[in-house]
Order: structure tokens, then sequence, then C-alpha cells
């Protein structure tokens, strides 16, 4: 169109700046801060040091992979069987479709204490369940129990996130030509023939898409493990994310933990990075 | 007041050239049409006349004024699209009136122009209603009542009639022509379709890789065309070309056939010539020269005839009824007095 | 609608076992909080558990609404998810508009910007953001998380509302701006109009995620004049000792609202979401 060059870069210009105050400028002082003590000085990389000699930043790292591992993998998996099933002709499939929604719409606060009550070891619902049926000899400490904390945790995560992933690959699946399947059909394929060859490499730019969100979702989310076990027992739950904010806010160590977010930072652009490399050729970005 | 004056105009984008400098001079009044292939720059021409492209260099002006700088709006042209472009969250009788309302043009002369132009279109029941509501053929009405009502200098078409079923755009195609002999507006018409072009225009562009190849009537187009492509894009079915060339008075097609054109071809004696025959002007003729029949098709007015012929496969269509059945051989010949001659390399046209 | 004679897809029966599946684990903990928060004390805390309360009771409500500051942090909310959404919502316009119908140098760049900025991890940036909230004086206001807000809203609402607009023919802004409109007046009255959908999808999403945000102003907003719900909802389980039937209706007060939005728009949102998966 007819114009003069620089009109669209004004249109964009307010929200660009809002979005470079909050965070090209955020990140570079991260970068500072990374770097020097709490009065200003250039220190080396001692913070960095500092952060990464305690056990601790190791066990966070670590349980941060199974959180971000677990979670997306079953988000996905469970997502998709249910775009499955929901993409069958079924009546009252529209209001399925929206109620299962809503885990996801509700706030992770709200999710995480409901949970926690439903995982109660004495009162909640879920050990009543369990031991009524004979599934479990007696209570389960599910939130105290190490071994068993981090699973209920991710089972939460999942729970919250699996309706997301559902809702998108329905989209996909339903944008998929019905004539594609009227002529597998033709060829004699059967129903589990028309989801493994049809419906799945039909939805594959979806899901690659909706995974990247997922990982990236999965690494931002402190709201469920903070709100429930604030990282414990014994540092179970702890993950990167949460040790930073602990640093900042609970120890006061600013320092350190820019530290620890200039490193988190670099393992997160590195994951993005390889995974848009993997997974290409990835949906054009700008499209 | 209405004329376009088109005067050595180019296009950039970016370092790429569309357009390489055309000219056109358009009377008031006068109904011209922009044909070419697709990519041959005629909308990116159409749309430098509306304001919509920028002019990289040259100059345009509508009723005597240059009109490089100024805006659409202040150009005196109304735009019908190809896509007809209504705005869907609005009645026929608010997208008619979206641009008086944006002059601020009072609400009864509006509600005046409206219904006039609804009335030369016949959209009177229509006027309440939604554009997705109305048929291809009304949506249509609908977008040339939005272009009528603004009674401007030039109206401007592009590729209007494409989106139309064939019945739907032969019934437009007389419409519009209908509307400019009602309103003289000088117009500007984009399509790509030379049937089109031919029975609508008083004169014809024809455009081809961002030039013009040659500016006529319809008839001159047909009758001398200027070049081979002027010559090929013009009729349908399309001329017959037989490269060769000139011995005196004889066209010596590549495979030696002699035909005798009982003209010469001037300075071009000896150099590689083509020789242009339209369908229609092939005869049966026994002192003629044979043709071996590929296909037959009958369409009951005439027949059109596709055979193999001085080494070439040509078309003819003969008002006589061929029986004559795929393989076996006619003789016919080109009309003399009819046929065109190019030089081959250059592709012009060699006059008598 | 082709209707194939012969239905392949799965069994009805196990088309009917999955959806009842579904539907509980999705529902359950909703039943559960609901039934939960109209129970008393001495029935919440019964070994085993009742399904059903015995004596049904609204005292939680009445303690949460009457009692505790969960109605001045619902005004918060409030405030604070209208404030970010609505600004929000006039920077992607504007920014969308730029970017869906001009071309300009950098323009690649920018909206790659944008894009990254969905993918940030908030951990990263919270600490120099509360130094630089601190500096301007925006900690515990207002403005300072419906400010921050935009990090979480902005991006995916400028790649929503880009798309929505790509998708209106550029042929009808080309003929309003030949009927004489100024590109301002093309936005506002052709563009804007037909993007309707688009623009509650963008309301409902970023009013959802500012509600529902919980980091932030865990960080920004640590004075009872302007916390959220979601604090508040973490603080009651210890303001009360953990009154779980408090608890539970406090998270009904903060469900509902956001709920029903959901439900009322549900279908112009999942269109709006789902518009730029399925076109890649």
């Amino acid at each position: 169109m007819y114009l003069r060059r620089h009109t669209g870069l004004l249109f964009a210009l307010p929200a660009l700046i809002v979005l470079f105050m909050l965070i090209a400028y955020p990140v570079v002082y991260t970068g500072l801060l990374s770097v020097t003590d709490n009065k200003g000085n250039l220190v080396g990389l001692s913070n960095f040091a500092a952060v990464l000699k305690p056990r601790v930043t190791t066990q966070a790292f670590i349980n941060t992979l199974w959180w971000v591992g677990g979670s997306v993998v079953l988000q996905v998996i469970l997502g998709t069987a249910t775009a499955v099933l929901l993409n069958q002709n079924f009546w009252g499939r529209s209001i399925v479709r929206s109620l299962t929604l809503l885990p996801w719409v509700v706030p992770g606060i709200v999710a995480a204490t409901t949970w926690a009550w439903m995982f109660h070891t004495e009162f909640g619902i879920i050990n009543y369940m369990m031991t009524s049926t004979g599934a479990v000899p007696k209570a389960v400490n599910w939130l105290g129990d190490p071994n068993l904390v981090m699973p209920v945790l991710i089972a939460i995560n999942v729970w919250k996130l699996f309706p997301f992933v559902a809702v998108m690959v329905l989209a996909g699946l339903q944008s998929i030509p019905n004539d594609l399947y009227e002529a597998a059909r033709v060829d004699g394929a059967s129903f589990w023939h028309e989801v493994w060859h049809i419906s799945l490499p039909g939805v594959r730019p979806v899901l690659t898409a909706v995974t990247l969100l997922l990982v990236i979702w999965a690494l931002n989310s402190i709201t469920i493990i903070y709100a429930i076990t604030k990282g414990g027992p014994a540092n179970r739950t702890l993950i990167t994310p949460i040790q930073i904010f602990r640093e900042a806010f609970e120890n006061v160590a600013f320092n350190r933990a820019a530290a620890l977010s200039v490193i988190f930072f670099a393992v997160v652009i590195a994951i993005v990075f390889v995974y848009i490399k993997v997974s290409s050729p990835s949906p054009e970005a700008a499209k | 007041m209405g004329a376009v004056s088109i005067n050595n105009v180019k296009k950039n984008y970016g370092n790429m050239e569309v357009l390489h400098g055309v000219s056109v001079d358009i009377a008031d009044g006068e109904f011209v049409i922009l044909v070419g292939p697709s990519g041959c720059g005629k909308s990116t021409l159409l749309r430098m006349i509306a304001g919509l492209e920028e002019i990289t260099s040259g100059e345009i002006s509508i009723g005597g004024r240059v009109v490089n700088t100024l805006a659409p709006k202040d150009r005196d042209i109304a735009m019908v699209f190809q896509s007809y472009a209504l705005y869907p969250h609005m009645t026929v009788e608010q997208n008619m009136g979206f641009s008086l309302k944006l002059q601020r043009v009072s609400k009864e002369e509006t509600a005046k122009r409206v219904a006039n132009a609804a009335g030369i279109l016949g959209l009177e029941p229509y006027l309440k209603r939604y554009p997705r509501h109305l048929s291809g053929g009304q949506r249509q009405r609908v977008a040339m009542g939005r272009a009528i009502v603004r009674n401007p200098a030039v109206f401007l078409f592009d590729e209007p009639l494409s989106n139309l079923d064939a019945k739907l755009r032969v019934q437009m195609r007389s419409e519009i022509k209908q509307n400019h002999m009602r309103l003289k507006t000088t117009t500007v018409y984009v399509t790509h379709d030379q049937i089109e072009a031919m029975t609508m225009a008083d004169r014809i562009v024809v455009m081809h890789d961002g030039i013009i190849e040659q500016i006529g009537t319809p008839l001159e187009l047909y009758d001398r065309p200027a070049n081979l492509f002027v010559a090929t894009f013009i009729g349908s079915p399309s001329m017959n070309l037989l490269k060769g060339k000139m011995e005196g008075q004889d066209f010596i097609a590549n495979d030696g056939t002699r035909l005798s054109l009982g003209r010469g071809a001037g300075a071009s004696e000896g150099r590689p010539v083509t020789m242009g025959v339209r369908p229609e002007h092939f005869h049966l003729d026994p002192n003629g020269v044979d043709a071996e029949i590929l296909t037959v098709e009958p369409t009951g007015s005439e027949t059109q005839v596709v055979a193999r012929y001085a080494g070439a496969e040509i078309m003819g269509a003969f008002r006589e009824r061929i029986t004559a059945k795929p393989g076996e051989k006619i003789k016919i010949r080109p009309e003399s007095g009819l046929v065109h001659l190019f030089d081959t390399e250059s592709g012009k046209r060699i006059a008598v | 609608m082709s209707h194939s004679l012969v239905r392949t897809g799965l069994p009805r029966p196990l088309i009917l076992i999955g959806v009842v599946i579904v539907l509980l684990v999705c529902l359950f903990p909703f039943a559960w909080m609901a039934l939960s928060s109209i129970k008393v004390l001495g029935e919440l805390y019964t070994i085993p558990p009742h399904w059903w309360p015995d004596a049904p009771t609204w005292s939680n409500y009445a303690k949460v609404l009457f009692e505790s500051n969960i109605p001045r942090y619902f005004w918060n909310s409030v405030v604070i998810s209208v404030g970010s959404t609505g600004l929000a919502l006039v920077l992607a316009i504007f920014a969308s508009y730029g970017f869906a119908r001009f071309n300009f140098r950098g323009k690649p760049f920018w909206q790659a910007f944008v894009l990254i900025g969905q993918l940030l991890p908030t951990a990263a940036i919270i600490v120099p953001l509360f130094i630089t909230l601190r500096v301007l004086g925006l900690v515990n206001t207002y403005w300072g998380l419906i400010l921050v807000y935009m990090i979480v809203t902005l991006p995916l609402s400028v790649w929503m509302l880009t798309s929505y607009f790509k998708a209106i023919p550029v042929e009808l802004e080309e003929a309003a701006i030949i009927d004489g409109s100024s590109r301002l007046g093309v936005l506002f009255r052709i563009t804007l109009p037909l993007s309707l959908p688009g623009l509650i999808a963008v309301l409902v999403y970023s009013f959802v995620t500012t509600w529902n945000e919980f980091i932030f102003a865990l960080c920004f907003a640590t004075d009872s004049s302007v916390k959220t719900l979601p604090i508040g909802l973490s603080e009651f389980s210890t303001e009360f000792n953990t009154d779980w039937g408090g608890v539970m209706a406090a998270s009904m007060v903060m469900t509902i609202p956001i709920a029903l939005l959901f439900l009322v728009f549900q279908r112009l949102f999942v269109g709006g979401l789902t518009a730029g998966a399925t076109k890649g």
C-alpha cells in the first residue's frame, strides 16, 4: 500500500517501548547484576561460583528437568488422546469441550489449594477413596513423602494444562479435510489406522508449537509448587525458578539470584533454540 | 474534465522495475481497458492512478492536474475492486453512502444520491441488506453503486467480473457498458480477459512485462496487431503462427512448403519471418496445400479443425461442415490478403 | 455435510466411558471445592469424609466476605486486571495494525522481539524488574502491576490481533481509503469492527491471565492495599491456620467470575486462540 516509510513503526512504537522497558532492559540489567556485588562493584564471576557450588543448585536443576519433562510428556499424550476422543461425534460435544477447558482457565493458585486439600493426608478425599477401595492399605502422606511429592505435583500440573493441549490439537484435527478420511476409508483403513496415518501427521505442526509453549510454561511455572510445598520437603520439589525467587526475596541476595537467572536464561534459550532447529520445518514465527 | 494522462510512468519494487516507462493519454469520457497476462503491470498501473501505489517516476494527471502526490481521496476517482470490497458490517445503503459520509455531505443529499445510483443499478429492494445476503451479481452492482454515488471524474475497475460465473459475466459486461454510455464518465478498466477487452473498450492498451505493446481500438488490434505478442494475445482461438522466410511474393515455411501470398516482405526479404493466420482465414481450396487432420470439433455454426500444416500444428475455423476423420487430409489455403507477417527476431509487424 | 454410510470411529460405549472419565477428572476438584466450601469445620475434619454436607452452611462465605481482606483483594484484582487488559488492548491494536499492514525496516526483528517476550522465563527477570520498580517508586502500586502485566499479556495480544488483522482483506481498507478515509479512520471504522471476535478473544485472554497471575503479584505487591486475590488466597491458609472451609470458599469467590467470563465467551475465545495454530 502507498505509504510513508515509517508509518508502520509509529503504530508499533508504543507497544515496543513498553516491552523494551519491561524485557530488554531487565535482561541487560540482570547481566549487570550478576557480575557485581550489592554495592555495584565488579566482582567477575564470583557470584556464579557462589551459586554453582552448593549441592542444592544441582539438585534444583535435576528437579527442574524432571518437572518439565514429566509434565510436558504427560500433557501432550493425555491432551492428544482427549482431542481424539472429543473429535468423535457425540451429543453435547461442544459443552464437554468447554467444560474440559475449565482446569486451564482457573487460577493456578486455586488449582494448587484445591488439590492440596484433596491430597490432605488425614482428611483428603483422595486418601479416603483409595483406602476405602483397598487401593492402598493406609493413608498416604502424598505431599510429605519425598518420593511421592514430585509425581503428585506433576500430576496436578498435568491436570491444569492437558485441556489446553486437547483444545489446540482438536482444532488441528478439525482442520484436516474430511476427504482424507474418506479416501483412507475407501482404502480400507480402520479407526486406529486413521488416527495413526492421518490425524497425527495432520496435527504435527500444532503439536510442535504447543510442545514448545508447554516447555516454556513448565519452566516458568512457580505457582503450583510454591503454593503447595514451597520447594520442600528437603528441597525435593525445589526447581530453579523457585530457587531464584528464594535467593532474591528470602535471602535478599539479588546478585546471586541474578547470576542464577543468567545461567537459567542461557539454558532456556539453548533448549528453545535446539528445539526449533530439531523440529524444523517449524511454523514460521512471523506468520 | 476527466481526461487521464500517464506520462513515462515507472514503478520499482526495491531494485526490481516492474513498469518500464508507460505513457497513455485517455480522453474525457473514454472507456479504456488495460489488458495483458497476469504480472504484466496492468493492475499496478491502475493502482498508481488510484493512489494506492507510489509512482516511482513519471507523471499521472487527472483532469489536467498532476496527482502524483495527492491522496486517493483528493484525486476525484472511484474504484471497483475485484473482490468488490464491500464493507461486511454495513448495509448496501451505508456502503454506498460511506464516502459521502466521510465528506460530511448532508444526510438528505446522501440519501438522494444513493437512491439515484440504486435506481440506475436496480438496487432499490436491497438497500437495507448486508452484503452477505446478496448474490454475486448484486454485490457487483453495489460496488459500482458505491463508485457512481461519488460522481467522480474517473472510474477505475480492477478485474471486476472475474469472480462471476460465465453467464453473469456476459450480462454484467453489457450493464457496465450501458452505464458508461449513460454516465459518460472516463473509465479505466483492467482485465486479463481479452474478450472483455474486445467487447467493452473504446480503446485497448495491451501490456506485457511492464511495457505497453500496443494501444488501439479493438478492431485495430485484431486487424493490425503491431507485434507477435498482440497478435497471439488478441483473438480466440488465437492466431496460428508459421515460421519461415519470404522469397519474392511467396512464403517458404521451414519444412519447405511454399505458399503464395501475392505480396512481398520489403526489407525483410530473406530474413526469418513469421506468418500469422487467424483460424477463420483458412479456406478449403482444391489448389491448396495438404493439411493432415488431427481433431475435428464441430460447434454447429462452424467447424474447428486442428491439423498439421506446413510443418506446424494449426487450427482452422471453417463455415463448411467438414466430415473428414482424423488422419485424413484436406486441402486448405490462407486468405492471402489477410495474413500477417512479423519479423521473427524482433517480433515486429512487417508493414506492407 | 458428508456423512458416509459406514461410521468409523470409536465404538459408542467407549466414547461414553472416555467422556465420563475426562469430565470427572476435569470437574471433580471443582465439585469438591464447592462442597467443601459449604461444610462446617467439624464436617471437614471427619474420618471418613462426608460426601454431602449434613448441614450446608454459608458461614465460610460470610467469613471470607466480611471478616477477611478478600473483598479488598477482589477489588484490587479487578482494578489491576481491567487496567492492564485495557492498556494491553490499546497498545496491541496499534502495534498489530502496524505489523499486519505496513512494511518497515526491522519489522521481522521487532516481531521476533515481541514473540520472545512470550518465551522469556519470568523467573529470570523478576529481580531486575523489582529493582526497577523500586527505583520508579512503583512497588506496591496499582500501576506497578498493571505495567508489569504487559509482559504477560501484550505479546500474545499482539500476536493474536496481527493474525486477525491480516485475515481482513486489504481491498476493504483500500476501498475505504479511496472513499476518503484516513489511516486511523480505516482502523477504527473498518478494521476494528470487523475484528470484533478477535478483540473479545484478546480481552478475555488478557483478563484471565492477569486475574490468575501469582508470581509477579507475590513479588511486587506486598502491601495489603494492592495485593491481588491469588496472594490473598495463599495467605488465607496461614491467616486462619489453614481453615479449609474458608480457603475453599475464597477459591469459589475467585473462580466463579473467571469461569463465567470464560463460559460466556468460550466460542470466541477458543476460536481466537486456535486460529493461529491451525493456519500455520
